[in-house]
């Protein structure tokens, strides 16, 4: 479990008769941006409130850098963390507030606090209280908190909400220099796929409070790729239509009577008449390109309506 | 703890709340000072050094309720703005955030009271005229001092852990009143309704152990029942709060 720097086994929490996480099983490997996918309440910031003690478990087992039980408290000390809204002292400066923290966590070097500030573009903010800055301004003093004690491991919730879309950018690009030039692993939660999709390297689906998927970004990228699906009556006779008559060999075959190909993108007419004139009932064609929108929509069953 | 302690005294004496807390308190002092010095000085050969000082010793009952406010300077509304996530994220044991605070909260009560009695102290004695009973003044403040320290370290312990458990600091400050000051007459109303017994617990209660204090003067049995009575309280508050905050959900 050396190269794993977070895993969880069954890790669940029951609030009264609801299961906010159930029997969650999540790894996290050295070096990886994990994106923890689902929508609002699905669960992902109650399995992050967990591993970073702010709420306790109702069964399960956390593992941190390969600890666990009372072993767990001194491996909190090599992440960093930043769940939902940042809370700091709101009359207190940027500068004071992580000062308080510097000291109480005993990083050494008093230079750290401005380093820290000016790595997320904070330091100006001079005499200015946490209660009047902007929300923009709130997130990147918890990235900053979050990375003071410079980090194995951070575990961010939603860490981009309120961000301008020049601090989104400048955002992601700290998280990926973070993760290349320290090798930081980061687990980051968010509901904005479209952003996790230019970092993650891995993501787990969760819904209800239930992992459905751990995938990697390659295999994801696999699953997701261009293709022409068929739905067939025989899907046999079909894959030998098409290997005869067009010479496809990339395709798969799908339950439910599905076909895969993803050659001749670019002809589905050329496919559904090779087909038909093979004597092969079509009752569907139509081409597709998931991206990790429609794959989360397509796990959790599509668009819930209230 | 040497860098949890450190962290909480930075962040209280970086803030106004203690200073102007402490203002208020001295101006309201200087006031009483102040009249003393002027009725001593129109006439009134009563009010000298001793008779102020004596004031004061009656006065020492409100440190209990003081407590309220030192408790709040340290939890500074935690629970409110949510910064203790901050310290259990990082693997802060919470035995430790908890006896931390406790500890600044009780470092800064001390700092406080010995700033304004201090204050009190030295401007009568600058101002009123002195006699023979001086010493007899500054024993009955050393006496009070003794008997109403431990049980105001009691009052402490209960004030947090009420800062600790109830989410509201409002809330918290009511409760901590209530434990303090409204549970005695109560206790004293069962005692005449239901049972003696009650009040036999009541004259254990810190809010009526001070009150006897000056009915009590420099008998040393009862200063070291006040240290019994003050420890257990401040220990059994402090059990009970730990124990409570160990599972607490910190959002």
């Amino acid at each position: 479990m050396t190269d794993t720097v977070l895993a969880t086994k069954g890790l669940t929490k029951r609030y009264g008769n609801h299961l906010a996480a159930d029997r969650v099983e999540l790894t996290v490997g050295k070096g990886q941006i994990y994106g923890l996918v689902g929508r609002n309440g699905a669960g992902k910031t109650t399995i992050i409130r967990m591993v970073s003690a702010q709420t306790v478990p109702t069964a399960g087992e956390i593992f941190l850098f390969g600890a666990t039980g009372k072993e767990l408290s001194r491996m909190r000390a090599r992440t960093g963390v930043m769940v939902e809204t940042p809370s700091f002292y709101p009359y207190l400066t940027a500068r004071q507030n992580l000062e308080y923290y510097r000291i109480q966590r005993g990083v050494p070097g008093k230079g750290t606090v401005d380093q820290v500030l000016e790595e997320v573009d904070l330091a100006d903010t001079g005499k200015k209280t946490f209660k009047n800055f902007s929300l923009g301004m709130k997130q990147r003093l918890g990235l900053a908190l979050a990375l003071m004690n410079r980090p194995d491991f951070l575990l961010l919730d939603e860490p981009i909400n309120g961000l301008d879309p020049e601090g989104i950018v400048e955002f992601r690009n700290l998280l990926l220099k973070l993760n290349r030039e320290r090798q930081t692993t980061i687990l980051i939660s968010s509901h904005i796929l479209p952003e996790l999709a230019n970092l993650a390297t891995c993501y787990g689906f969760i819904d209800n409070g239930v992992m459905l998927e751990q995938i990697s970004a390659q295999a994801l990228e696999e699953k997701c790729r261009a293709c022409i699906e068929a739905r067939v009556d025989d899907p046999s006779a079909a894959a030998l239509v098409l290997e005869q008559r067009l010479n496809i060999r990339d395709y798969e075959v799908l339950p439910g009577n599905l076909l895969r190909l993803y050659q001749e993108l670019d002809r589905p007419q050329a496919v559904a008449k090779a087909l038909v004139e093979g004597g092969v009932g079509l009752l569907s064609i139509e081409s597709r390109g998931a991206n990790l929108e429609d794959y989360f929509l397509s796990m959790i069953g599509g668009v819930r309506h209230a | 703890m040497r860098n949890y302690l450190a962290a909480e005294c930075y962040k209280v004496f970086h803030r106004k709340y203690l200073y102007l807390t402490l203002l208020v308190v001295l101006v309201l002092e200087g006031l009483l000072v102040w009249g003393c010095w002027f009725t001593s000085s129109n006439g009134n050969a009563g009010m000298d050094f001793h008779s102020a000082i004596i004031t004061l010793v009656m006065l020492m009952s409100i440190g209990l309720y003081a407590t309220i406010l030192t408790g709040d300077m340290v939890f500074s509304e935690q629970h409110k703005h949510n910064t203790l996530k901050n310290e259990v994220a990082y693997g802060l044991p919470r035995g430790r955030i908890y006896l931390g605070k406790l500890a600044v909260a009780t470092l800064v009560a001390v700092l406080a009271a010995l700033v304004m009695l201090g204050f009190y102290v030295l401007g009568c004695w600058a101002l009123l005229p002195h006699n023979e009973s001086d010493q007899l003044a500054l024993n009955a403040v050393g006496y009070a001092l003794a008997g109403s320290l431990p049980l105001w370290l009691g009052g402490q312990g209960v004030v947090l852990a009420c800062y600790f458990l109830v989410r509201s600091s409002t809330m918290a400050a009511f409760l901590a009143v209530g434990l303090l000051g409204v549970v005695p007459p109560i206790l004293q109303l069962c005692g005449i309704l239901i049972h003696p017994v009650f009040e036999t617990v009541r004259q254990y209660m810190p809010a009526v152990m001070l009150e006897n204090l000056s009915a009590n003067a420099f008998q040393w049995d009862y200063v070291g029942l006040c240290w019994i009575v003050g420890m257990a309280v401040l220990v059994g508050a402090t059990v009970v709060g730990l124990l409570a905050f160990r599972k607490k959900e910190i959002r």
